[in-house]
């Protein structure tokens, strides 16, 4: 830093005078991530490191600690199996098979993770319950009675696994298209089969990303809440996303500590599939390195409209009969009434629309994604600047700290900040903690690294050289970073507030634990409409959210011709 | 073991033809290298034989067997064929056994015939050393040594190899050429050699099809396609060529006088070469730059001024521009302790050249 | 420098946010009502108070006690009036100085023991817990809480758990009171494949869905289910029944003491009972008449409770609870 700051600055317009416009931007960036990354997890730490000395001993030997995190463990290596099952299936047929349709089935193997976790457990409750509108109306419902199965292990693992299966896709389908065209050629030569080729050649070769992308959907189910507390709590089949839910709303603060732990467990069996995933890329970064072009999907022939229809098989029940059956209970006049043109009732929108909390959930989510999405942005260029640049140490030192609240479960997250904010700050006398304030700063917290991941990887993409010839023309950090290297990231940008807003606008593991009357979020009142029975509501809060996305998802779609290829997963 | 025959085939991407009408035979245990700027067409024709892609119009045949043509397409795995790629497309998660082996166990070869021909394969390449390797712990030559074992050790009908040296550096390419010809004689397989490289071209293959923009412009023994190019094109690509217009004014006997820049010179003749306005190609090794104060000797050269001048060493390489003010270029030696000023005049005596058939 | 300016914008940006929350609401209620329900409730005050805006958060009672607890850690307590469901959590409020009395509050009309004689709290109706069954689930009719321990009932049972519901505090402690059934009563629930789902909604909804034919639930969530149409009943068991009367308080810490007493008022008042009974509530004031078909109150059987003593142990009975369910 030092010779910058002594180079003359004849033409720079430095406002702070002692420093250069570059040191305080990045003084400012560190108290950012450091006081949003790093401080509130180190303060889970303090908490468990100077809690009561029989406290830790205490919850570790508790026989629902060990059963908790036990069941953690299981469901969430039972849904990565499911998801990788799923995943890597999809990702070979789309990725090497040119199917009728082909961007349609791509955006309905994606459409899990447009529906939020706990909207999915909705829906297919509603799917597949002795109520459910659909099955009803075949003849195929369950008799009342019948205890839906999906309260159970393998319920959770199904869900959790379907949830989480576009993560496995889409780092397949990365990695398919990053395996050398010619390996698969010389394979077909040396008179390999498909099928040959496939577990011989592609899936060999794809080993690490498979590997990484199952880890990466292991974290997920980990930190997934959603799911495990809406069938998990009624289940008995309790994980510790809902034990540390359960213990906070059954006993209060006073068991912070206790849940400090919890959480802290929890947070120890993430990056346990962290460390997997992250050991995983660097293989696969190794091993595929690609000399001439990279796999592309192969007219199907004849097998085209057979496959498409067996793809079709899997995905229309994954992702479409959910949300229809979700649709039709939003609709019925209440529940285990069938579904008819008498029977139909907008009652259940109008009582969304009446609930004052609903309705502000609406608009509390939407300013709250979006004002993440701004905030983030405007952290997440110069950061990324920093860090590419190579001009900082700091910067990528702070590098990991960025990923940390987003790989973490959201519920560690959302601990750590009630454990940081909820005494009052120290300037101001006032706390964070039941103001909309705390869920703003742990959004931020939690989706800076969506912001700052794209951006990285637009300015890795762009000619280091544009940078220098600006310096040497004289322009100081602002100015080049303004005129020169912000045009060429802007669709990155774009599509990193995208990002943002449509993970943000559903979220509920870490609102769960923050919302505060008046400060609800779409996620929240979805729960809580669940929670207190009122499951009508709650399909119809929820129709209103999904559509919500899908509408984001839409509008991305039409803005895609003036986006980089790739930026939005679904397009082929 | 096999012919290689191609019949007007035609290859389509969207609109445009990138192989027109192309037809071509490489006869059993044939060396034939594929020549052409980058673009041709080459690489795909390679790959309509391997089966990558479909033909639309025309028909290949292996050995006999129609293998692409009308309703017929054999998949790639079913022409036991071998191919030898620019990346050498080793497949990076076995060891060089295992890679060398790969196609044997496919075929579903014994594992103790397996073992053997993989041993020899992996002798014939020198690299019995190495069986145990992963191809990241291995060289350029090595690797490309392991992707010919590879090939070798299947014993395919016709061997397909698309730009092979195109990666490795100037010294590794000379050895990997006798290689390659050492690897031809043992495997006494069709070989069919796609390459931009002409020099490599005329020092490996038996014959030489040279493409250009999805046609063949013409198929010769190296020496052939040297002497007597089919036209200007091919002329300036297969070595340094330069293209002169003359006026013929007799044509006898395989021979034709032409006028270039008022002075008269005979040179070999293509046998349609008829008189009038055509052009010829002079390679620079037969154009020698005669005194240039020796001005107004008839038989003694034709007029130029020098442009560039480059010291090589044993000779001087001179750009001259021809004295008839047409400004085309030609290249000619001059003996290294010539003065040479650029700009000056001269005169070029051509010792041999090579009439082209007006068209 | 950098650190005043840094601290400017904290303190604005701060200011800004706790701004956004606190704003505006002439009375902040806290409540376990459902949300339905409330907006029908506070539709009918507003007729009375037009010039009192009401904010409202809902939650389980636990659940809402709980998020009280973390506001006044947090030094920041929210509310001005707290109606929940049972008595025992605001004798435990009132213990830790969080209420304050309304001593002119009219209690002429609510019988002796459903309200605070000290006038801290107020019960504003009756809630019994009995249950509900799903009557196409083809399951006999339940008349004794002991049958709901029958083969019949095995992995059919499902309750609120106490550590979401004040009713389900209430209810879980007078059983375990109970000679004769106590803890063993729960732990046989537990050994026959009883669940604990979250609130009283979460019964509602298994057993109307037709998940479980039998639910631990409070009368009037399954009375208007009923009326709903939905194929369930609701019976009171022969040992008798728990009850809760939602009383209603208003924190020392109010910030609108005077809209806090109107509302109190307003929920002793004859219109808010009629209200409650239109919502399928026992009434708790006199003179006002149940809901068709419901049985005279006067005769319900209620279980005993020694609330003192629960008082002292609810956090135990939760986590035994916790122990047994995992909820």
């Amino acid at each position: 830093m030092g010779e910058r700051a002594a180079a003359p600055a004849r033409r720079s317009k430095t406002i702070f005078s002692g420093f250069s416009g570059e040191q305080v931007m990045l003084a400012a960036l560190c108290v950012y991530v450091v006081g949003l990354c790093i401080l509130p997890l180190l303060r889970l730490l303090t908490e468990i490191g100077t809690a009561e000395p029989g406290t830790v001993a205490d919850v570790l030997s508790s026989r629902w600690t060990q059963g908790a995190a036990w069941r953690t463990v299981e469901a969430s290596l039972g849904a990565t199996v499911v998801s990788l099952v799923l995943g890597v299936g999809l990702a070979l047929v789309l990725g090497l098979m040119q199917l009728p349709g082909r961007a349609f089935l791509t955006f309905l193997v994606l459409m899990p993770m447009l529906v939020p976790a706990q909207i999915a457990a909705l829906a297919w409750l509603d799917l597949t319950g002795p109520s459910s509108v659909l099955l009803g109306a075949v003849g195929l419902a369950p008799p009342p009675g019948t205890r839906n199965w999906l309260y159970s292990r393998e319920g959770i693992i199904l869900l959790m696994g379907i949830e989480h299966m576009p993560i496995v896709f889409l780092a397949v389908r990365a990695g398919l298209r990053s395996v050398p065209a010619d390996l698969v050629e010389a394979a077909r030569i040396a008179g390999a089969s498909t099928t040959t080729v496939i577990s011989q050649i592609i899936l060999p070769l794809l080993r690490p990303t498979i590997i990484a992308g199952g880890a990466l959907a292991f974290v997920a189910a980990v930190g997934n809440f959603g799911i495990p507390a809406i069938l998990g709590i009624p289940g008995r089949y309790t994980m510790l996303t809902a034990l540390v839910y359960q213990r906070l709303s059954g006993f209060g603060p006073s068991v912070l500590g206790e849940v400090a732990v919890l959480s802290f467990i929890l947070a120890l069996i993430a990056g346990a599939g962290l460390a997997v995933q992250a050991l995983s890329q660097r293989r696969a970064r190794v091993t595929l390195t690609i000399v001439g072009g990279g796999l592309k999907p192969t007219d199907a022939g004849r097998l085209g409209l057979p496959v498409t229809a067996a793809v079709l098989l899997v995905l229309v029940p994954a992702s479409i009969l959910p949300l229809i059956a979700l649709l039709g209970t939003s609709f019925v006049k209440a529940l285990g009434v069938p579904l008819s043109a008498d029977t139909a009732t907008f009652a259940h929108y109008l009582t969304v629309w009446d609930n004052q909390a609903a309705r502000r959930a609406f608009v509390n989510s939407a300013w709250l994604s979006l004002g993440t999405a701004f905030v983030s942005l405007v952290v997440a260029v110069p950061f990324a600047w920093f860090l590419t640049s190579g001009r900082s140490r700091t910067a990528r030192l702070l590098d990991g700290a960025v990923d940390a609240p987003y790989a973490l479960p959201g519920i560690v997250i959302s601990i750590a900040f009630i454990l940081t904010f909820l005494r009052p700050l120290p300037l101001l006398e006032v706390s964070l903690y039941g103001t909309a304030g705390i869920i703003l700063i742990a959004y931020l917290a939690r989706f800076l690294a969506l912001g700052v991941r794209p951006v990285v990887a637009a300015f890795v993409a762009q000619d280091p050289a544009l940078d220098e010839a600006a310096r040497i023309a004289g322009a100081g950090a602002l100015t080049r970073l303004t005129r020169i290297l912000l045009p060429g990231v802007a669709p990155a940008a774009g599509a990193a507030v995208l990002l943002i807003v449509m993970s943000a606008y559903n979220e509920l593991t870490v609102s769960a634990l923050l919302w505060s009357r008046g400060n609800e979020t779409v996620g929240v009142t979805v729960f809580n409409l669940y929670d207190e029975g009122n499951t009508t509501a709650a399909a119809a809060a929820s129709v209103l959210a999904v559509l919500v996305t899908f509408v984001a998802a839409a509008l991305a779609t039409l803005l895609a011709r003036w986006l980089p290829r790739g930026v939005l997963p679904w397009q082929a | 073991m096999a012919s290689l025959t191609i019949e007007r085939a035609v290859k389509r991407f969207g609109d445009k033809t990138v192989i027109d009408s192309v037809s071509f035979h490489a006869a059993d245990r044939e060396f034939v290298a594929l020549l052409g700027p980058s673009g041709c067409g080459k690489s795909t024709l390679l790959r309509l034989v391997a089966g990558f892609e479909r033909l639309d119009g025309g028909e290949i045949r292996i050995g006999g067997e129609t293998v692409s043509g009308g309703d017929v397409h054999v998949p790639t795995e079913r022409r036991r064929l071998g191919m030898v790629f620019q990346s050498y497309a080793l497949w990076p998660h076995m060891n060089v056994t295992e890679n060398v082996a790969f196609a044997l166990k496919v075929q579903g070869v014994p594992p103790e015939e397996r073992r053997a021909r993989v041993a020899r394969a992996l002798k014939t390449v020198d690299l019995s050393d190495y069986a145990e390797r992963r191809p990241a712990e291995l060289s350029g030559g090595q690797r490309q040594r392991v992707a010919l074992a590879r090939t070798l050790a299947t014993e395919p009908r016709v061997v397909l190899l698309d730009e092979p040296l195109a990666n490795l550096d100037a010294n590794l390419r000379e050895a990997m050429q006798e290689e390659f010809r050492r690897f031809h004689s043992e495997s006494a397989a069709t070989m069919v050699f796609v390459t931009h490289d002409q020099a490599e071209a005329l020092a490996l293959a038996d014959r030489v099809a040279v493409m250009m923009e999805g046609v063949l412009r013409q198929v010769d023994r190296p020496k052939a396609l040297y002497d007597q190019p089919a036209d200007p094109e091919v002329a300036r690509f297969i070595g340094r060529g330069s293209i002169l217009p003359v006026d013929c004014v007799g044509v006898s006997n395989g021979r034709a006088t032409v006028d270039v820049a008022g002075t008269r010179i005979g040179l070999r003749a293509d046998p349609q070469a008829v008189e009038g306005r055509t052009s010829i190609c002079v390679r620079p090794e037969h154009c020698r730059v005669v005194a240039a104060g020796e001005r107004g000797e008839p038989g003694e050269g034709f007029p130029a001024r020098a442009k560039v001048v480059r010291f090589t060493g044993p000779t001087q390489v001179v750009t001259a521009i021809l004295e008839d003010g047409s400004e085309t270029e030609v290249l000619a030696l001059a003996d290294s302790d010539q003065h040479l000023e650029e700009g000056a005049a001269l005169r070029i005596a051509v010792h041999d050249g090579w009439v082209f058939a007006a068209r | 420098m950098l650190k005043k300016m840094l601290r400017g914008a904290l303190f604005a940006g701060a200011a800004a946010l706790t701004a956004s929350a606190a704003n505006a609401a002439d009375l902040v209620l806290y409540t376990s009502q459902p949300t339905g329900q409330m907006e029908e409730v506070l539709a009918l005050f507003n007729e009375e108070h037009p010039d009192i805006e009401v904010e409202m958060f809902r939650s389980g009672t636990t659940e809402v006690l709980n998020k009280l607890q973390a506001e006044i850690a947090a030094g920041n307590p929210q509310p001005d009036v707290l109606m929940i469901a049972d008595s025992v959590a605001m004798e435990q409020l009132k213990g830790q100085g969080v209420l304050q009395p309304y001593s002119e509050a009219d209690t002429s009309v609510l019988p002796e023991g459903q309200y605070d004689p000290e006038k801290h709290w107020f019960g504003t109706k009756l809630i019994t817990t009995g249950i509900i069954y799903n009557t196409d689930a083809g399951v006999p009719a339940p008349s004794s809480w002991k049958d709901l321990l029958a083969e019949e009932a095995k992995g059919q049972v499902i309750m609120p758990s106490p550590l979401y519901s004040g009713a389900a505090v209430i209810h879980v402690g007078t059983v375990t009171q109970q000679d004769g059934m106590g803890w063993d009563f729960y732990e046989a629930l537990m050994d026959n494949d009883a669940i604990a789902g979250k609130g009283n909604g979460s019964v509602r909804d298994a057993v109307s869905r037709g998940e479980k034919a039998y639910g631990i639930i409070i009368d009037f969530m399954a009375f208007a289910q009923k009326n709903d149409g939905s194929p369930v009943d609701f019976v009171f068991p022969a040992e008798g029944v728990s009850a809760i009367n939602q009383p209603v308080a208003i924190l020392s810490t109010a910030k609108n003491v005077d809209a806090a007493k109107a509302f109190v008022d307003f929920q002793l008042g004859q219109a808010a009972s009629e209200q409650a009974v239109k919502q399928s509530y026992f009434p708790i004031r006199a003179g006002v008449a149940a809901p068709e078909g419901y049985p005279d109150p006067a005769t319900l059987n209620i279980m005993p409770l020694d609330a003192a003593a629960l008082m002292t142990s609810t956090d135990e009975l939760k986590r035994k609870f916790a122990d047994l369910f995992g909820g």
